[in-house]
Formats: structure tokens, C-alpha cells, sequence
């Protein structure tokens, strides 16, 4: 059987974990809608609900709180590593790296696939932040147990209390971004899960992907957009060159949304509050030339802001470092990712496409054709 | 709704010109040249030259490329020690994750493209990942790293670089003959997933990470050393028939046995299998040559089943002194050139791989405040 290129549009699996209506603009998890979810229960509670298929009752949502906040702290072997590297590696090979040592200390990951998720989500933040802290010249903080997930995130970052407000936007974000149905990164986990690998073996192969310019969330192409066009004057310009030039702009087009990507909405309201007038005016101000820019190019076709765009803005104001965004998205992501695992390996068909060859037929030792006998 | 095309069984997801295999036939091409034929004239290095340049190299560019896989043969005292600092009771397909990953941590230089890049990475994990196995082996067992031998090529290296001794012409060419079978076999599943990868636009580091972390699975990669363990198991050819039996009795697989393309032999497992027989003739390990020769009379009498490449591997490494837990990883060694080689199509020609499910979860419902849920 053959497919488009690309397997646009090919279903690979079914899932109960989230509903993307692209038509609509809506993400759906397990049922909830995922821009209802984010600020009014904590990330913990969507990790929950993703990983064992319910929001929890309160005993249940502090027991996984506790699992988590025990669990963040780092062996010695990966602390000497990102002190070993910090200065001169890149962030999310770094983190990749961490995370294929971590599955090979962790002894019992065979034993519970949620079990081994929650451990490793739980110290992804923290890799990122002990490996920042080192770039840094300053030791690695101690995780605060005390804290929630995305507080305590910042809290290792900064080495501060970090600010309610700052906590608040952080954790939307979190839940925002902690699933997306089969990007190409979720599509690799659950490619290398189907296999029978751990979750670490299969977290390392997403993170692989994401590596890449084309995955989505990776906000700090936005970033470096932004501060390249500096003034709101200056954006229409700047992005008449840009797509004269035949080059995308940054945070506008989703494969699978035919319109608002729904999760920007809550990132721009989010943006609104925290950042400074001037960005936001800025920010606020590229968007809207550039719709207009896109669908003058483009008549038939919708391409509006995706999900990158604002958060660049929301990671930035609560202190993230632009060259942490794309470790920021996959800390957020773990929980989707090994959510698909644990999918994965319950009904699972090892993934074995083909390809159609189209090479040359027959040849001999000197690449000449074989003549029929 | 569309089908669901689980696990894209018989799905083609594009066009290759790199391997060519009619699985009812057993025919296994590189590039359009029989297996048989590269397996008997050929070597690693040039095969290796043939899946990523399409053709076969002139004696100027054999030598070319055989002196860019030398040069980038060793490691860097940083990798060394990465694998000093991991627990010595590692599994080696692990380490070998951790070390790919790390040694393609790097950023480029300004100066170099994308392009440029890619294949200089190729070039050195290609050529250092048998190193990074062979070196752990060496580190685990409390023994000084060695540094490559530039007088020697990918196989002999790799028997080297273990034991600190050079390989006899008998053995070097034993292992150089499993080298170019491994390296390469269409879009399975770790070289799917280095191409999902890449079509993200993500490096060649990242997808041949991908890639061996996608070979980690018992369902991919392993069975060479699960076959070993089963011949132990058995112990002598005496109780063959009675493991056989109980096995299928039980249900469960023999391994080594059956392939989900080749439906009546796979090409590799009888080139192989003259290679096992050649190494183990008048050596203590001919017992399991022997055994096995049994096993695949048993099997094929009992469920119509042939071998597959794994079961004469496994063989094969053993009598070449390879220890049981290194097997899954030498399979990584070689058909690390299999997975460049898909990487470098899939850039030539790219599409992200986006794909889609059917949502089977509950319909929509709304937030429960915590406090009134049960």
C-alpha cells in the first residue's frame, strides 16, 4: 500500500490520550480540554491524567507530588557528567545524553513503565537546571521537595523563590505543551517503544527529533525573530524580506491546525500579563502583520500562529534563558511522550514499514547490469 | 475513518534506491549487487563506500575513504572517560546510546554547513562507534584502553581494540563477512526511526542516536546474544529434541528462527552459517556449530521454519571470543553505515514524518473542581 510522503495524514495508531481537532482549533486530553485544564489544576494533576487516565482525587495528586519531589534529585555519575560538559556542549544533546545514562543506572525502569516515567520526568528540570548552573560557574542547587514541578524548576534555575505569578504561567505552559497526539519527536518514542525498549531508551529518540527546525516548539527561532526585527515600525518590512527570501516566519503554520492554534491563545493572554508593554506591543504587532502578509501570499489557506510564537515571550518573562526553551519544551513534554509509551507497549505492533526500491536491478562486482541467463 | 495502519505493516513510506530484498525469493541486494557476491569479494569499508555513494569505489577512492574511517578511529580522552564514569556492569547497547549521544552533543563550528557537518559526523560515528564497544569491553574488565592500529581496517580494529591482540587473516576475515551482512536492511524499525528523526531536520547524530536507542528494544536488536544464551541453555546436542519440543509445547518461539520478511530463507543465515562452519573446524567452539546445525534440522522438521541472520551470528562471535552481551551492540557497529545511509536519502528528499491517530478516549467532559471529585 502506498502513502503521501511524509505519512500526512496516515493514521498510525489510536489513542485515548489527545484529540486534536485541527478544523476547530481545540486539543483535547483524555476528554478535557486542554486550554481549560492549563491554570486551573496544576501540571502534576495533567501528568495524572495522562499517565493513568483520570484527573486525581486530592489524596492521589499529593501522593504523585511526593513521588515526584523525592525523586528529582540527580545521581553522581550524570552531576560529574553535565559538570564534565557544561561549557562546552550544546543544552539538548546535553540533556539527551543525561537522560541515556539515567536508564542505564535506573535498575528497576523494566519493572513499572509509569513508574520509570514519573522518575524521569521528575529530574528532567533538573539536568537542565544543574547544567545551566554549571555553564554558569555556580554548583548545582539541592531539588526542593516542598515545591511543585514547575516551581521548583524555576526555583533550581534561579536559586530564588520564584514569583506566584511566575509559577502560574510557567505551569499553563507546562500543561499546555505536555501533549500533541504524533509529532515527529512522540512518533520516534513510540516507533523505538514498539520495539520493547525502556522509556528512557525511547525518551532519548525524542529527543532526538527534536532537535530539528521542522518539530514545532522550539520558540527560540521566534526569539531570535523578534529581537532581529527590534521595533513594531520595523516588522513589515522585515517580514515582506523574510518571506521574499522564500524563508518561513517563525511561529505562524501548524501541519495539523487549519486555523488559531488554540494553545497560542493562552500563551498570548499569558504574555499580556507578564511581559513589559513595549515586547508585547512588539510581539502583538509581527503577528498581525504577518497574517495579514500570509494571506495575502497564501488566499486559500490559513496560516496563523502556532504555538511557539507566544511562548517565547511567556519562557522568557518568567526568567527561562532563551537557549533553555527547547529543554524547557521537552521537560513539559516527557509526560506526553511516556504517556505514549505506556500506550504503546499495551497493544503494541512493532513499527516495520517499507520502502519501494528504485535503485538499479541486478548488478555485477563492476556495476554492470546482469544480462538474463 | 481511515484504516488504522498499526505498526505501517506493509505500508511503503517512500521510495529507496539503497537495498533491494524480495523476501519470498531470499534475495538481498546493496545498491543492486547480491549479498553473496559483496559477502565473498567485498569488504566493510567498501561496502560502506557503496550504500552511501550508490556505487562501488575506484581503488583511489577506496583507499580515500578507508583513510578518513582511519583517521577518525580513535576517541577523545572526553569520551574515554565517559565510559570510565559509567557502572561497570552497564549493558554495552546502553553505554554505546550514551556515547553516540554524547559524541554528537557538539555544536558545529560557524564556518561549517549543515551539510558539511553531517558528513563529517558520519564519517566519525561510523567509524568510532566499534571503538566505543570494543573500549568499554575493555574498561569493564579493568584493562587500559588501547589506541586503534591505523595499520588495520574496521574489522581487524574492532578484534583488536577487545584483546590487544591482532587478529589472525582467518578470523579478520570472519567478522569483516559479518560486518557487511549487518549493514544494512531497508526501513526496520531503528533505521525508521533514524528517518523519522532527521525529517525533523534534526542532525545525523541525532538520528543515528535515534536510531540505536531504537535497537535497544528485544523486539529489533539482541537476538544474536539470545540465540548464545539458548545454545548454553541446551548444553549438548543430546537434548535438543527435548528443548525444541518443550519450547513449542509452550508456546514460545525458538530463537533465531523465522524472519518477518524473508518468508522461506534469509540469504545471510546460509552465507553465515559457511563462515561458522569454516572458523569452528578443529576449535572447542565447533560444539556449537554442531548443535546448532541439529537445531536447524530439528526446526525446520518440526515447524518448517529457517534460520535467520542471528542464529549463525551468534555462532560465528562466539567462536571469534565476542562475549554474549557485546552481540546486540556489534549489530549496531555495522549497520550503523545502513542508518547513514537511509539519514543522508531521507535529507536528499525530505517530508516530516507527521502521521496521526484515531482518538478512542472519552468524549468531552469538563473540570471537576478537586474537592468534588471522588
Amino acid at each position: 500500500m502506498w502513502v503521501p510522503k511524509g505519512l500526512e495524514g496516515v493514521i498510525v495508531a489510536s489513542t485515548e490520550l489527545t484529540k486534536i481537532d485541527g478544523q476547530a482549533g481545540r486539543l483535547i486530553y483524555r476528554g478535557y480540554d486542554a486550554t481549560e485544564l492549563a491554570g486551573n489544576v496544576p501540571y502534576e494533576a495533567v501528568a495524572h491524567l495522562l499517565w493513568l487516565g483520570g484527573l486525581p482525587a486530592e489524596a492521589e495528586l499529593l501522593q504523585l507530588r511526593e513521588k515526584l519531589g523525592r525523586s528529582r534529585a540527580l545521581p553522581v555519575v550524570v552531576e560529574d557528567f553535565l559538570h564534565s560538559v557544561a561549557k562546552v556542549a550544546e543544552p539538548l544533546s546535553v540533556l539527551q545524553t543525561s537522560v541515556s545514562i539515567l536508564g542505564g543506572l535506573d535498575s528497576t525502569k523494566s519493572a513499572s513503565t509509569v513508574n520509570a516515567s514519573i522518575a524521569l520526568t521528575a529530574r528532567m528540570p533538573t539536568i537542565v537546571a544543574s547544567f545551566n548552573r554549571f555553564r554558569h560557574n555556580a554548583s548545582p542547587l539541592q531539588p526542593r521537595a516542598d515545591l511543585s514541578h514547575a516551581a521548583n524548576y524555576l526555583y533550581m534555575l534561579t536559586g530564588k523563590e520564584p514569583r506566584p505569578e511566575h509559577v502560574r504561567a510557567l505551569d499553563s505552559y507546562f500543561t499546555l505543551l505536555a501533549d500533541h497526539g504524533l509529532g515527529a519527536s512522540t512518533f520516534v518514542a513510540r516507533v523505538a517503544a514498539s520495539t520493547l525498549t525502556d522509556v528512557y531508551s525511547a525518551v532519548v529518540a525524542a529527543i532526538s527529533a527534536l532537535k530539528g527546525p521542522l518539530h514545532g516548539g522550539a520558540p527560540i527561532y521566534v526569539w531570535e525573530m523578534l529581537q532581529s526585527i527590534g521595533r513594531p515600525e520595523s516588522a513589515r518590512e522585515w517580514l515582506r524580506e523574510c518571506l521574499a527570501k522564500g524563508d518561513r516566519i517563525m511561529g505562524f503554520g501548524h501541519r495539523v491546525y487549519r486555523t488559531e492554534d488554540p494553545r497560542s491563545k493562552v500563551l498570548k493572554r499569558l504574555a499580556k500579563e507578564l511581559v513589559k508593554p513595549d515586547l508585547f506591543h512588539l510581539a502583538s504587532t509581527v503577528e498581525s502583520e504577518a497574517r495579514e502578509l500570509l494571506r495575502e501570499d497564501h488566499p486559500n489557506r490559513v496560516i496563523d500562529t502556532n504555538v511557539e510564537f507566544y511562548s517565547s515571550l511567556v519562557l522568557d518573562a518568567v526568567g527561562i534563558p532563551p537557549e533553555l526553551f527547547t529543554c524547557t519544551f521537552a521537560c513539559a513534554r516527557s509526560v506526553g511522550w511516556t504517556a505514549h509509551i505506556v500506550e504503546q507497549r499495551k497493544d503494541n505492533r512493532l513499527f516495520r514499514p517499507e520502502s519501494e526500491y528504485k535503485g538499479p536491478a541486478d548488478l555485477d562486482l563492476h556495476g554492470l547490469q546482469k544480462t538474463e541467463a | 475513518m481511515a484504516e488504522i495502519e498499526k505498526g505501517l505493516e506493509g505500508v511503503v513510506i517512500g521510495k529507496s534506491a539503497i537495498t533491494f530484498i524480495d523476501g519470498l525469493h531470499g534475495i538481498l541486494r546493496y545498491r543492486g549487487i547480491d549479498i553473496k557476491e559483496l559477502a565473498k569479494n567485498s569488504s566493510y569499508e567498501e561496502v560502506s563506500y557503496l550504500l552511501w555513494n550508490g556505487r562501488l569505489p575506484t581503488k583511489t577512492q577506496l583507499s580515500k575513504f578507508a583513510k578518513d574511517l582511519s583517521r577518525q578511529r580513535s576517541l577523545s580522552p572526553a569520551v574515554v572517560q565517559v565510559l570510565k564514569s559509567l557502572p561497570r556492569n552497564s549493558d554495552p547497547m546502553e553505554v554505546a546510546r550514551t556515547a553516540v549521544s554524547y559524541v554528537a552533543a557538539f555544536p558545529r563550528k560557524k564556518s561549517e554547513t549543515f551539510e558539511r557537518a553531517n558528513h563529517r559526523k558520519a564519517v566519525q560515528l561510523a567509524s568510532s562507534l566499534s571503538t566505543i564497544v570494543s573500549t568499554y569491553d575493555r574498561v569493564r574488565r579493568g584493562q587500559r584502553p588501547l589506541r586503534p592500529d591505523s595499520k588495520l581496517g574496521h574489522a581487524a580494529n574492532f578484534l583488536y581494540l577487545r584483546t590487544g591482540r591482532k587478529p589472525s587473516r582467518e578470523f579478520e576475515r570472519a567478522y569483516d563477512t559479518i560486518c557487511m551482512l549487518y549493514a544494512d536492511h531497508e526501513m526496520n524499525a531503528s533505521t525508521f526511526a533514524g528517518c523519522v528523526t532527521v525529517s525533523t531536520l534534526a542532525d545525523l547524530g541525532g538520528g543515528v542516536t535515534s536510531a540505536i536507542a531504537t535497537l535497544a528494544g528485544p523486539l529489533h536488536g539482541g537476538s544474536n546474544q539470545r540465540v548464545m544464551e539458548m545454545l548454553e541453555k541446551i548444553g549438548s546436542a543430546d537434548k535438543i529434541e527435548k528443548f525444541v519440543d518443550d519450547e513449542l509445547a509452550a508456546g514460545r518461539r525458538i530463537m533465531g528462527f523465522g524472519h518477518r520478511i524473508y518468508k522461506n530463507f534469509d540469504p545471510r543465515a546460509l552465507i553465515l552459517k559457511e563462515v561458522a562452519d569454516r572458523l569452528t573446524r578443529e576449535s572447542k567452539s565447533r560444539k556449537w556449530f554442531d548443535m546448532a546445525e541439529k537445531i536447524e534440522d530439528y526446526v525446520w522438521e518440526k515447524k518448517n521454519l529457517r534460520p535467520n541472520i542471528e542464529f549463525y551470528a551468534a555462532v560465528t562471535l562466539n567462536a571469534l571470543g565476542i562475549p554474549k552481551d557485546l552481540m546486540p551492540s556489534v549489530f549496531a557497529c555495522n549497520r550503523i553505515v545502513g542508518w547513514i545511509a537511509h539519514i543522508f536519502e531521507q535529507y536528499a528528499d525530505n517530508r516530516l514524518m507527521r502521521p496521526l491517530t484515531e482518538y478512542v478516549g472519552p468524549e468531552e467532559q469538563h473540570y471537576v473542581p478537586l474537592s468534588q471529585r471522588s
